[in-house]
């Protein structure tokens, strides 16, 4: 049996041991080399282990403040209560986090509504929205349905049930002129002579009055005055010198007047009150038997004044038949005013007599077709006349087209073989002019009828064409 | 105190409470200017005039109503989003985010505005009344120049073209065109479609100048908003006819711009198959598919394939005359419909190159004609023997068949106007046809008669007189006697014109007499408030009247406007006074025409 040394301290135990061990280590790599004779290698086999467990318990045990198996239960486990909550505060925990704002806005259990309140939401049946089918709805092409059948229109629209069948708004048409208004008769192409003459002269009065208008009219507020500059000092020298004389003349006619003395009246005698008294009454009298005298004679005339009452209401009444006549005559041929801008009617489309060849190949039509409609939708109020845009060449451009368009397939395929080589823009507005004087030699040269060229160029190229027209032509 | 002064709590009233003013609108419905602009314009809301323009004549008044209205447009949030998506798109722009950029570009948010056209459009009637504008506006885009930079894009002409030539497919197959009339604007068609007059305008084949008057974005959103009722209206309308609407077209055809007459093959073909079931397709159909092989290469697809099915037995020219002949056997057309559809009925047509190749294609058609063309895709060569009439309009033909007539494509108009084949001789090739009059005026209201109109009249008199006693006689030489018999008819034709005018003016007489009666009979009866007896007598009493009104007619008419202006109410009296003023007015013009005509006459002879 292994006793324990005796002990000495803790320390010189466990250092030792710590050698101990080194040698055991260091013995047993040895042993299998050296003899095993001796003592010495007896004990070199012997183990040690208990003891070093032993050393080691005990130095833990002195180490923690002695061995737990020997402690009891209720030193070793306790309830800790030290972390606990209190009920109310673990019911808060679990709780969605509300904020104060919408906490007072929740419906509070211990407040009754008000009935009135409640019969009103009843009534109302919740909207019900489908979007579900919007995606189809997208990919089809407007314009592939029958709109106006009932029976398959919501499925299609895919709207909910109340929008489906759309309110017809009954609504009263702006005016009383046409969308598409024919021309008149002498406006044809080939008209009748008759025809023509009344459409031309309507034509010719138009231009007349704008004529006639600018030469009655007030003078325009000339742009230039005759006369010399006058510079700032010398304007202030004259303002001053006027002043001066003003106040000279005032301080004269307040001299004047000061030396002047008030006139000392002439006392009114008795005799003379009662006289101015007495007139006056007589005035009097007499100004109220005038009034009678005329009063009846008023009433003599009775039947003359009904009969100049009548007059003056008749008067009133063709006035006002006048104006509603003129006023639906007006309506009829232009819209009221709407903005800031009156509405100018485009001038009336009327073949001069020399143009009339009544062959419609050499007709010179009307190429602003876009300015009549755009002044149909004015005219009609559906649209508010507004302010010229800034002039552009196009607006001088536009009679050059035209004879373009006249030219034949012939003079074309020469032109464009030229027209790479040309690029002159403002050369090109410039000869608009001649472009346009051209137009008739055009005409005569073109045996086979105009070609259409605005399916086949752009305005731009056209008007480069143009160009290129004349010097071809010329 | 300024004059409007309201105080703070006081509503508005009157006009200031009806109307609003532009910017206050715009301010209200927080949208930009344009935007509102465009929402007026697809909505119908148009400026108003009103009786008091409380904040000045100068600024633009609509109804409060309408903008309340406006305000609670889906396509107003539509507007919004759009707007916010070019936000996002500038902003990725400015941040040089490219790819950003182009994604949301692709992903623009669009409007669709079916649901306004039904809503402005309650029934199709409506629809059809207000075609008018939509139906120029297409044809005038149409014809527009594309300009990318003017907002006019390729597509949308093609678009409109698309449109307008279904629309006259429609028109010409249904023989529905009434009127005609060559302007200098354009040519104004007029068509009767389920009962309704639509008048539309469409332009000369001339380049089309836009001007800076124009401002050319109002005059697209009206266009957006056209296209889509267009499209709407065909749909509708091809239905009617059972043809499938969006039409599959040749694309050869359509390649040389003949898309008009591809249509009309189609509505022809379609509609014939409709009518003959499906056995005639399937019997036709082995002579077609060797046909389609030769004709086109490669790859077609099935649906080329059927649809050249469909227009093949169309094809020969004889099959559309079966078709006229088929159609006139149904008796659902009214008198006017198979009076159009007869009229150019057994003649066919050549259009030389000179002439206005879209509309006579158009009208010809529509009168129950044939008509082919030069240039490739064209039914029929210049050679067949056949044809009965050859349009020109040029000063001098080279080599002339003398089968047929050479007009001028002035011919075609007036005869569908005056609703009769006229005498090819005064439109002959080289001559100053006789003047293209407007069938819009009504010459009898208007009480001046153009001379040609006179004989155009007396033409379609003999032309009835002629054929209404002898229904039998061959056609064969119609036009020849005609033209000999003329002279002769016109005499017998004017006095016929003169017993109908007596036997009108003693029936005019005696429908006064009779209304005079009446009111004679009246007056005692209102006054005594009894009298049975007198009823009987009233005859001879109505008589004697007559007699004593007989010496003095004037007085009695006199007497009874007045009379019956006092029945009238106010507002009627005030009418009938304007109406007075415009015919007084019309009488002195006419007198000032027939005035003028005598001078010039005398001027020629002097």
């Amino acid at each position: 049996n292994y006793k324990p040394p005796p002990q000495n301290s803790v320390f010189v135990h466990s250092s030792s041991s710590f050698v101990l061990c080194g040698i055991i280590i260091k013995m047993g790599k040895s042993s299998k080399k050296s003899s095993r004779k001796g003592k010495k290698a007896w004990r070199a086999n012997i183990s040690t282990a208990d003891v070093e467990d032993y050393f080691e318990k005990s130095t833990k045990d002195a180490l923690t403040g002695g061995s737990l198996a020997s402690a009891p239960d209720d030193s070793l486990f306790f309830l800790d209560k030290s972390t606990d909550l209190s009920v109310k505060r673990k019911i808060d925990k679990n709780r969605d986090k509300i904020l104060h704002c919408d906490r007072s806005l929740q419906k509070n259990p211990f407040v009754v509504p008000v009935p009135s309140s409640i019969l009103k939401k009843s009534k109302k049946a919740p909207k019900v929205v489908v979007e579900t089918t919007k995606d189809v709805s997208k990919d089809q092409v407007s314009g592939m349905v029958d709109l106006w059948d009932t029976k398959g229109l919501s499925e299609i629209l895919f709207l909910a049930d109340e929008e489906n069948d759309v309110k017809a708004v009954k609504k009263s048409k702006p005016s009383l002129i046409p969308a598409v208004e024919v021309e008149p008769p002498g406006c044809s192409f080939n008209p009748s002579f008759e025809d023509h003459q009344d459409s031309l002269a309507s034509a010719v009065a138009e231009e007349m009055q704008k004529v006639y208008k600018s030469e009655l009219g007030p003078l325009p507020v000339p742009l230039t005055v005759p006369g010399e500059v006058v510079d700032e000092e010398s304007m202030y020298l004259l303002d001053v010198d006027d002043e001066n004389d003003d106040d000279l003349d005032e301080n004269l006619e307040n001299t004047d007047t000061g030396t002047e003395r008030p006139s000392k009246r002439k006392r009114v005698t008795r005799v003379e009150l009662n006289k101015r008294i007495r007139r006056k009454e007589k005035l009097k009298t007499e100004t109220e038997a005038k009034k009678i005298e005329k009063l009846s004679k008023e009433i003599d005339s009775l039947p003359d004044i009904l009969e100049e009452i009548a007059k003056d209401d008749e008067e009133k009444q063709k006035r006002h038949v006048r104006r509603a006549t003129t006023k639906q005559e007006r309506l009829k041929s232009g819209p009221p005013r709407l903005g800031r801008q009156k509405f100018v009617p485009a001038p009336s489309q009327v073949l001069l007599s020399e143009e009339i060849t009544g062959s419609l190949r050499k007709l010179k039509g009307c190429c602003t077709l876009t300015r009549d409609r755009f002044k149909s939708l004015q005219k009609r109020g559906l649209i508010v006349p507004g302010t010229k845009r800034k002039s552009s060449p196009l607006n001088d451009m536009e009679s050059v087209i035209h004879p373009v368009n006249t030219l034949s397939a012939q003079e074309i395929v020469c032109v464009f073989a030229s027209v790479t080589e040309l690029v002159d823009w403002v050369w090109a507005a410039d000869t608009g002019r001649k472009l346009y004087r051209c137009h008739r030699r055009a005409e005569r040269l073109d045996p086979h009828g105009p070609v259409d060229f605005g399916r086949i160029f752009s305005f731009n190229q056209l008007s480069l064409l143009g160009q290129v027209a004349v010097l071809y032509l010329f | 105190m300024p004059k409007h002064y309201r105080p703070a709590g006081k509503k508005k009233e009157g006009n200031a409470a009806k109307y609003i003013t532009r910017t206050k609108a715009v301010k209200y419905l927080q949208v930009s200017l344009q935007d509102f602009r465009r929402l007026c314009i697809l909505k119908g809301v148009y400026p108003r005039d009103p009786k008091k323009k409380y904040e000045g004549n100068h600024k633009t008044y609509y109804n409060m109503k309408d903008i309340h209205i406006l305000a609670h447009e889906p396509i107003l949030d539509k507007f919004r989003d759009i707007r916010a998506h070019e936000h996002k798109i500038n902003k990725a722009l400015a941040k040089k985010n490219k790819e950003r950029a182009e994604r949301l570009k692709e992903r623009r948010p669009s409007y669709k505005i079916d649901r306004l056209i039904r809503e402005r459009y309650p029934s199709f009637i409506d629809a059809l009344r207000d075609l008018d504008d939509c139906l120029t506006m297409v044809h005038l885009f149409a014809a527009l120049p594309a300009q990318t930079g003017e907002g006019i894009e390729v597509d949308r002409i093609h678009k409109c073209l698309r449109l307008s030539h279904e629309w006259q497919a429609y028109i010409s197959r249904t023989h529905s065109l009434r009127k005609t009339y060559i302007g200098v604007k354009g040519i104004y068609y007029q068509a009767d479609v389920q009962g309704q007059k639509i008048t539309w305008l469409t332009p000369h084949a001339l380049q089309q100048v836009l001007s800076d008057e124009v401002d050319l974005k109002v005059m697209l959103t009206f266009l957006e908003f056209y296209e889509t009722l267009l499209a709407f209206v065909n749909f509708k309308l091809y239905h009617s006819i059972d043809v499938k609407y969006p039409p599959i077209l040749d694309p050869r055809l359509e390649a040389l711009a003949a898309s008009l007459y591809a249509l009309s093959w189609y509505l022809a073909a379609n509609s014939k198959v409709h009518a003959l079931g499906s056995q005639d397709v399937s019997s036709s159909q082995p002579e077609n598919a060797d046909v389609v092989g030769k004709g086109t290469e490669g790859n077609e697809s099935e649906l080329r394939l059927a649809q050249l099915q469909f227009q093949l037995p169309a094809n020969e020219p004889g099959t559309l005359m079966q078709l006229v002949k088929e159609a006139t056997a149904e008796d659902t057309d009214d008198n006017e419909t198979k009076e159009c559809k007869s009229l150019f009925k057994n003649l066919k047509f050549f259009l030389s190159r000179e002439v206005p190749r879209e509309s006579l294609l158009f009208v010809i058609p529509a009168f129950g004609g044939v008509v082919s063309w030069e240039g490739e895709g064209a039914p029929f060569e210049e050679n067949d023997e056949n044809i009965t009439h050859q349009i020109v309009d040029r000063p001098s033909q080279g080599h002339m068949f003398l089968s047929r007539k050479y007009v001028q494509p002035q011919w075609i108009f007036d005869c569908v106007n005056a609703r009769i084949n006229l005498p090819t001789d005064d439109y002959e090739l080289g001559r100053v046809p006789p003047p293209h009059l407007s069938p819009f005026v009504d010459n009898e209201a208007e009480g001046y008669v153009p001379e040609y109109a006179e004989t155009i009249k007396r033409l379609q008199a003999a032309a009835r007189n002629e054929i209404m006693p002898m229904p039998g006689l061959d056609a064969e030489d119609i036009e020849d006697p005609r033209n000999l018999l003329v002279e002769g008819i016109i005499s017998r034709t004017e006095a016929n014109e003169a017993a109908e005018k007596k036997r009108k003016m003693s029936k005019l007489e005696k429908q006064y007499h009779d209304e005079l009666q009446m009111e004679v009979q009246g007056i005692p009866f209102t006054a005594s408030g009894s009298g049975s007896d007198r009823n009987m007598q009233s005859p001879i009493e109505g008589r004697e009247a007559e007699e004593e009104a007989l010496p003095d007619p004037d007085q009695i008419a006199k007497d009874a406007e007045r009379l019956s202006q006092v029945g009238m109410s106010n507002k009627k009296q005030k009418l009938y006074k304007a109406m007075k003023i415009g015919q007084e007015r019309k009488r002195s013009q006419v007198t000032l025409l027939q005035e003028r005509k005598k001078k010039a006459k005398a001027g020629k002879s002097a």
